[in-house]
Parts: C-alpha cells; sequence; structure tokens
C-alpha cells in the first residue's frame, strides 16, 4: 500500500504498569518486578503526578482514571515530538482516540446500589430516586467515551479534527488504521493518535469472569500453551504520526516508518503478504498482541509462519504476558514497544533467548489477534 | 481557508430506518410528512420522579429487552432494508466494509443489581454471578448464557451479531463523537472510498439508550425539555418557547457506493454524499460557543470538500436540538457562513418528530436529507410556531414541494466540541 509509505511516527507517550520510561519498561517487565496493586485479575499501571502534563485543575477535575492517565501519555507523545509547544501545528492536527465506553464511578454505583438493595419493595421508585439524588452533572463526563479527546484537545489546543473508535480491541486498530489513512492521503500532516485500558473497571472484570476467563479449568482450554496466564490490563499510550515531508521540513526526530492493514480481506484491498514483502534485511522481530486464546494464536501463528516470520524462528515477544490485555490499547502499545525497539537499535532482553538478542533491529511486526475481531498486523521499520 | 483536498462524491444506494415513527424508510418519511410525532410518555420503565418522563422511543414491539437488544435487533431490520435497496448480494457481505456510529453498550441497573450484595465489610459491591455454561468446553460464543453480562456491554458484540445474520466478516469501524457521531461514521466512510481502500461501505448508526440513568444525566445538565401537557409538542427547534431537546432511539443504515461501482452494476442512486467538513471546539465540554466558530469552520470545510460555495446550497437539514443555546449558535454559524442568503435557505430539523436520537441522529437525519433532495420535498419544523427573534433563519414550518434540491447540508454537533456538517447532492448531480 504505497500510500501508507509516507507516514513516520515522531513521538512516544507511554503509562504502563512497568513505568513510563521505555528502557525502564524493557528492564522491568523482563525482570518480572510484581506491579503494585497487581492481582490474578488485573494489572493497574504505576502511580504517577497527572499535574506533570495536565495543568489545567479544571481538566484534571473531569476525569476519571482512564481519561487522566490518556491526557498524560498524550502530553508525553507531543513533549517526544517535540511539538508540544508548536501551536499553529496542533491547531490543525488530527487527534484520534481508541477507547472503552467511559468511566463508571463505583462509589456512586454503590451509593446507588445500596439505596435501592435496602429497600424491599417499590425497587424501580427507590432506583429513580437514588438517581436523582446521587448522580452529578459531571459524571456525563466521565462516560462520554469522546470526552478523553475533548480533555487532550483542551488541555493541548488540538483544534483540527477529533475521533474516537470504541469496539474493545477493534478500536485501537481503526484508530491507527485512520490516522495513517488520513495523513497518507494528505488529508492531514499530523496526527495525535492513542488509546487508554483501565483494568480496574469492575463490571468488565465481572463480566470476564462469569464468562470463565480466571477460572483455572477455563484457561486451560482458552489460552495457548504460550501464555502464562489470562489478566485484564492498563496502559496508556500515545503516537504522534506525521507525514514525511512535514517531518523532514521540521528536522523531526522520526522513531520509525509505519504501515498496516488486516489479514482478511477478500476485495485485494490489503494484504499481508504486501505488507510482509517490505521486511527488508535481518533484524526482523514480531510483536505479538495475542492474548493467548488458542484459536485466534494458531490463526496468528499460521498466518506469520506462511509469511517466513514463524515465531519457533522469529524473535517474538508476547507482550501481553506482562501488560495483559490491554483491550483498546493493545495493539497501539505494541507498536509503541516496536518504535522504542527500533530506537535502541537492538532487541530488548523482554525477548529472552529467542535469536540472538544482541542483533540489530531494524523493523519489526506487530500484531493483533484480540478476543473480539480479526488480526491485523502493523510494520515499522527504522526510517534513517 | 484549508488546505484540505475535496472528496470524491459517493452515492447513496441504500437506506434503512427505525425510530420511534415506526420501521422503514417510507413509514418515516410518510409520518414525517404527516406532521405526526414519535415522542411519547414511557411506558417500558417507571418514570415517577425522574425529572422527565416522555422520550421517542423505539416502538413497543422493542420493549423488555436490553438496551443492547434493542440496538441489535433494531440494527438488523435496518441493515436488511438497506442491503436489499441497495440491490446487494450476500458475495458482496464478507468483504463488505462496515463503519458504525455507536453508542457504546452499557448495563441496565436491574443486571447490576443482581450482581450486587452485602459484602463481609457492610457495605454493597459487584460479584460474579456463578453462571452455568452451555456447553463443557469453554467457548467464546456471545450467545452462551455465561457471555451475557459481558456481551450486553461489549460494542464489538454488535458485530458479532451482524456477522451471524448478514455473513459480514470484516470487523466494522466503531465511531463515537457523541452527538455526531452519525456525520463522522458517513464522513470516515466517504474517505474510506476516496482513498480506494473500498468502493462500498455499509454505514449504521445506532442508539437505543433510553433508561432512567440517561434521562436523569441529560436532565442535570438542564439539557431535555420538561414540559408538561402533549408529548408530542415538547420538542420545538428554533421556537421562541423552545426548552430543550427530547431523547430519542433510532437506528439508521446507508450503503454508501463509489459512483463507478455503482454504474458498472447498473443500480441507481438515490442521492450522495459529496462534502464532509468537522472541526473540535475548546469552548466547553458541553455548551456551545456564542461565537460558532467552530461550526463554521465546520460548514466552511464541507463546503470546501464538496468544492461548492455557499450559494450553491439549497436546503439545511439543521443539528436544531431545541435547547435555547444550540439553536442559537447553530444559527449564528449558518448566518456567518451564508450571509444575507440565511434568511432564504430552508432549514428543517427532524428531531422535532424523531427527538434527538444521539450517536444515530446524523444517518437518520442523512437519510431525511437524501430523501429531500431525491423527492424535492422539505419535511417540516414541528412546534415551531414562532421562530426566536433572534434566530434569523427560513425554518421550514409546513411541508414543501416541488422544490429543487441540488445540495443540502446536514449538520450534527456534540458534546466534547465535536462538529461536522455533510454536504448531499441529488443524484443526476452525483452521478454525472
Amino acid at each position: 500500500m504505497n500510500r501508507c509509505s509516507d507516514v513516520l511516527v515522531t513521538g512516544l507517550g507511554l503509562l504502563s504498569p512497568y513505568g513510563e520510561d521505555f528502557s525502564e519498561v524493557f528492564d522491568r517487565s523482563h525482570d518480572c518486578e510484581p506491579v503494585d496493586g497487581a492481582d490474578a485479575v488485573s494489572i493497574p499501571i504505576v502511580e504517577y503526578q497527572i499535574e506533570r502534563q495536565v495543568k489545567e485543575r479544571r481538566t484534571r477535575r473531569m476525569m476519571g482514571p482512564m481519561m487522566a492517565s490518556a491526557a498524560y501519555a498524550a502530553g508525553k507523545a507531543l513533549d517526544s515530538s517535540g511539538l508540544r509547544d508548536e501551536a499553529g501545528i496542533l491547531k490543525k492536527a488530527d487527534l484520534v482516540v481508541a477507547c472503552g465506553p467511559g468511566e463508571r464511578l463505583p462509589k456512586f454505583d454503590d451509593k446507588i446500589a445500596e439505596r435501592v438493595m435496602t429497600r424491599h419493595s417499590e425497587k424501580d421508585l427507590a432506583l429513580n430516586r437514588a438517581l436523582v439524588d446521587v448522580l452529578k452533572p459531571t459524571h456525563f463526563l466521565t462516560q462520554l467515551p469522546n470526552l478523553a479527546a475533548a480533555n487532550i484537545a483542551m488541555e493541548f489546543g488540538l483544534t483540527g479534527t477529533s475521533r474516537t473508535f470504541v469496539g474493545e480491541d477493534s478500536a485501537g486498530v481503526a484508530a491507527l488504521s485512520t490516522a495513517i489513512r488520513r495523513i497518507a492521503a494528505g488529508f492531514s500532516n499530523v496526527a495525535l493518535i492513542g488509546a487508554a485500558a483501565n483494568s480496574e473497571c469492575d463490571y468488565r472484570k465481572v463480566g470476564l469472569s462469569e464468562a470463565g476467563f480466571f477460572s483455572g479449568a477455563n484457561n486451560g482450554l482458552l489460552l495457548a500453551e504460550n501464555l502464562e496466564t489470562y489478566r485484564f490490563g492498563s496502559c496508556a499510550v500515545f503516537l504522534v504520526l506525521e507525514s514525511r515531508r512535514h517531518a523532514e521540513a521540521r528536522h523531526a526526530r522520526a522513531f520509525g516508518r509505519i504501515v498496516c492493514g488486516n489479514d482478511d480481506d477478500g476485495s485485494g484491498n490489503l494484504e499481508v503478504s504486501r505488507l510482509i514483502e517490505a521486511v527488508a534485511g535481518s533484524g526482523k522481530a514480531t510483536f505479538s498482541g495475542s492474548i493467548g486464546v488458542s484459536d485466534r494464536w494458531h490463526v496468528e501463528e499460521e498466518t506469520l509462519s506462511s509469511l517466513g516470520m514463524s515465531p519457533s524462528c522469529t524473535p517474538t515477544w508476547l507482550y501481553a504476558n506482562k501488560f495483559g490485555h490491554t483491550s483498546e490499547a493493545n495493539f497501539i502499545l505494541g507498536v509503541a514497544l516496536a518504535c522504542a525497539t527500533l530506537d535502541r537499535g537492538v532487541l530488548p532482553n523482554v525477548f529472552g533467548n529467542q535469536g540472538d538478542v544482541a542483533s540489530q533491529c531494524d523493523s519489526a511486526v506487530v500484531t493483533n489477534w484480540g478476543l473480539f475481531g480479526d488480526g491485523t498486523l502493523a510494520f515499522v521499520q527504522r526510517y534513517q | 481557508m484549508t488546505e484540505l483536498p475535496t472528496l470524491k462524491p459517493v452515492a447513496i444506494s441504500g437506506m434503512g430506518l427505525v425510530t420511534s415513527l415506526g420501521h422503514g424508510v417510507t413509514e418515516n418519511w410518510t409520518k414525517l410528512l404527516e406532521y405526526q410525532s414519535g415522542v411519547r410518555a414511557i411506558s417500558r420503565f417507571c418514570c415517577d420522579e425522574l425529572p422527565v418522563g416522555i422520550a421517542a422511543t423505539l416502538p413497543a414491539r422493542f420493549d423488555n429487552k436490553s438496551s443492547r437488544e434493542r440496538a441489535s435487533e433494531a440494527a438488523v431490520l435496518a441493515v436488511e432494508e438497506a442491503i436489499d435497496q441497495a440491490g446487494l448480494d450476500r458475495s458482496m457481505f464478507r468483504s463488505l466494509e462496515v463503519v458504525i456510529a455507536a453508542a457504546p453498550f452499557d448495563h441496565d441497573w436491574d443486571q447490576r443489581l443482581e450482581r450486587y450484595s452485602l459484602l463481609p465489610d457492610g457495605t454493597y459491591g459487584v460479584e460474579a454471578k456463578n453462571v452455568e455454561p452451555a456447553a463443557e468446553s469453554f467457548t467464546l460464543d456471545f450467545n452462551e448464557p455465561q457471555w451475557k453480562f459481558m456481551r450486553d456491554a461489549t460494542i464489538s458484540s454488535l458485530w458479532w451479531d451482524m456477522n451471524r445474520r448478514f455473513g459480514i466478516e470484516r470487523p466494522p469501524v466503531m465511531v463515537h463523537t457523541a452527538c455526531s457521531s452519525g456525520n463522522s461514521a458517513i464522513q470516515i466512510a466517504q474517505e474510506i472510498i476516496h482513498v480506494g481502500q473500498a468502493e462500498r461501505v455499509l454505514v449504521l448508526g445506532f442508539d437505543a439508550s433510553v433508561t432512567p440513568e440517561s434521562l436523569t444525566k441529560f436532565a442535570l445538565l438542564g439539557a431535555l425539555s420538561a414540559r408538561d401537557g402533549d408529548p408530542a409538542q415538547a420538542a420545538r427547534p428554533f421556537s421562541i418557547d423552545r426548552g430543550g431537546f427530547v431523547m430519542g432511539e433510532a437506528v439508521g443504515a446507508l450503503v454508501l457506493e463509489s459512483t463507478s461501482a455503482l454504474k458498472r452494476r447498473e443500480h441507481p442512486a438515490i442521492a450522495g454524499i459529496v462534502g464532509a467538513g468537522e472541526s473540535v471546539d475548546v469552548y466547553h465540554r458541553t455548551r456551545s460557543d456564542p461565537e460558532a466558530s467552530a461550526i463554521v469552520t465546520a460548514i466552511e470545510r464541507a463546503l470546501h470538500s464538496a468544492a461548492l460555495a455557499p450559494s450553491d446550497i439549497d436546503f439545511i437539514n439543521a443539528h436544531g436540538t431545541g435547547t435555547v443555546e444550540n439553536d442559537l449558535s447553530e444559527a449564528v454559524g449558518i448566518c456567518k457562513v451564508f450571509g444575507t442568503a440565511c434568511g432564504e435557505i430552508p432549514v428543517t430539523s427532524n428531531k422535532s418528530q424523531i427527538g434527538h436520537c444521539l450517536s444515530a441522529a446524523g444517518v437518520c437525519e442523512a437519510i431525511f436529507t437524501a430523501l429531500t433532495c431525491q423527492t424535492g420535498i422539505l419535511p417540516p419544523t414541528l412546534n415551531c410556531r414562532s421562530i426566536d427573534p433572534e434566530i434569523p433563519l427560513n425554518i421550514v414550518r409546513k411541508v414543501e414541494q416541488g422544490r429543487s434540491i441540488k445540495f443540502a447540508c446536514s449538520n450534527s454537533f456534540g458534546f466534547g466540541g465535536q462538529n461536522v456538517v455533510l454536504v448531499l447532492a441529488a443524484a443526476d448531480v452525483v452521478m454525472e
């Protein structure tokens, strides 16, 4: 897909269970250092100081944990790209966000539930009264998914376009594809694109638990042998994408060049093989977004093998083993980790003994066969 | 003016609709032109002591279903109608691109309350229910009982339903830009066709989120009409006595195609999308900028992308929610772009009859605008008995027939500063 060839990654921002700095993230995730607050079902992000990125106190008050982490990582990506103070550029930039269905506030939900459950009759009426008494106008602002983008737009002055994508794992894919397409087609020169996921979502944990995800017996049926366990993950990750022309004109540092596409395409739109053809030279690695669901992992394994990138002979890191299933953020997290690797020049030790870990890494494939939807690949290549 | 390129026109080859007025594009259009309203007292749940008890809910056949089930079942009907009219055969479904204007699913309170229990520390907390799987082995089948709670708050499950019903295999792009989601979805579809990524895209907009909680939240923001009396008269866009919007539920579907693809299969176009423009307003998260700067930018970008001048526009389907602030700022924006002509271009708000269908509004209103381009008939703005003197627009209050509508704008604005404007055109203009 030639029109994608001109899109560069010029900024990275991450907030993860292992910290913010990519070197620290690679080191800590390799050492298996326990994350404070992690348990058998979920992995939270590290503590951080939101004030460092979000200066407006009013904006901070409007955000739940997921939205706050998104704004923080977005600010870090802008810092990394050198665009933080470029108001003229940000005014015209695309803002593309993938996130879940907004954030409920457990404290208030619990209060409403208690008011209803302590009643023995007229529970419908009790619910109505509790809703009217307990809910506040600001609750709406954390429960609209696109308010994550609105907070970022207001804090950093992005007034070009704003698109929020939902749909669990496929949200991240749609966000990245859209941002790349718009730059490649000349609709835009710069995009701030990212996602956030918060594992501390009680209802999602309950839903996954009822579906059998955290039961040992079901895990055996569910998970491929390469995933240790299923856990719900948290992270916020943002990229700055830029047209080559725009990046070169401002002498921006580029982490890599990026293209992406779907695996299941009967229309000749984009085939994985055409993506992989572009993987030139040595140093190939796969950052697999697999969350370990057996059926999907086997399809991914076959696809990669058919392209000469069998996980058994290509350095492959299933980063969900360390980060958990980060849903909307899963794919973009993989791209960020791959770009950080290209920036280091060598594979980090998280790849273990798969291949020569000290070898140069000039290009990488990122995969996403999540819980829902189809497989998608991104290809990132060092940009000289 | 922007440096944005112009967009290639795309044709509309099929449309499907389920609203409070009924099922089917024809039924909806007929009732719209008969001045009927879908706004009524809510009977689906108890509204006692809620601030508002009216809405333009989906027809009664969708009662007794969860929010997710209402959306999904209505979506199947709308998609069926759209693909039938477009004449798509099943061989086209597998690789069909789908863009959805999505209202994220959320659990209804009865589902939540089933998971609450008294914890040892004396507080109430959420716990998983012990749900027996239907099969011995673990599966990823959303239709199995152990998936229900997860499914009802999982937006991807809508794609699962589309896959099972129609065999559509490509996962959809699901966009949420609050009340401009529908226009965003259509804009993204036009971009996908423009760059050649696909020659045909199914666009779906849905919102079935009228619940005690959503009514309470909108009321707390002061956005809803709390007028006593006949519910059908509660939504009064652009009227001097307007007092807020009425929540609506709807599902709309459109099949958009490249003009070359449509010509190749010799299928007629209903109308077309020729431009789209968006902008971000950082004035306030929920309030409209009285200067309407971002609205002006969105309209100008839409006209630019269609290579049109303001004088080319024959009709405007307004966002027209019926709130005091929004209608005023929309009028300011329209006047700034269209100048003295703003008092001549006919302007209508469908929300007076089908309520504000939130995430689905843009798709539903694009369907009505396409019918206006096709038929030359302008639908009315119901309940606008006396136009606000601060709104110098030509509000259509009575159905007008026999107009020649070559180009029309359809506006959508949303919380979070989202503004998306579409330009539609008559079929002969799009296909020429």
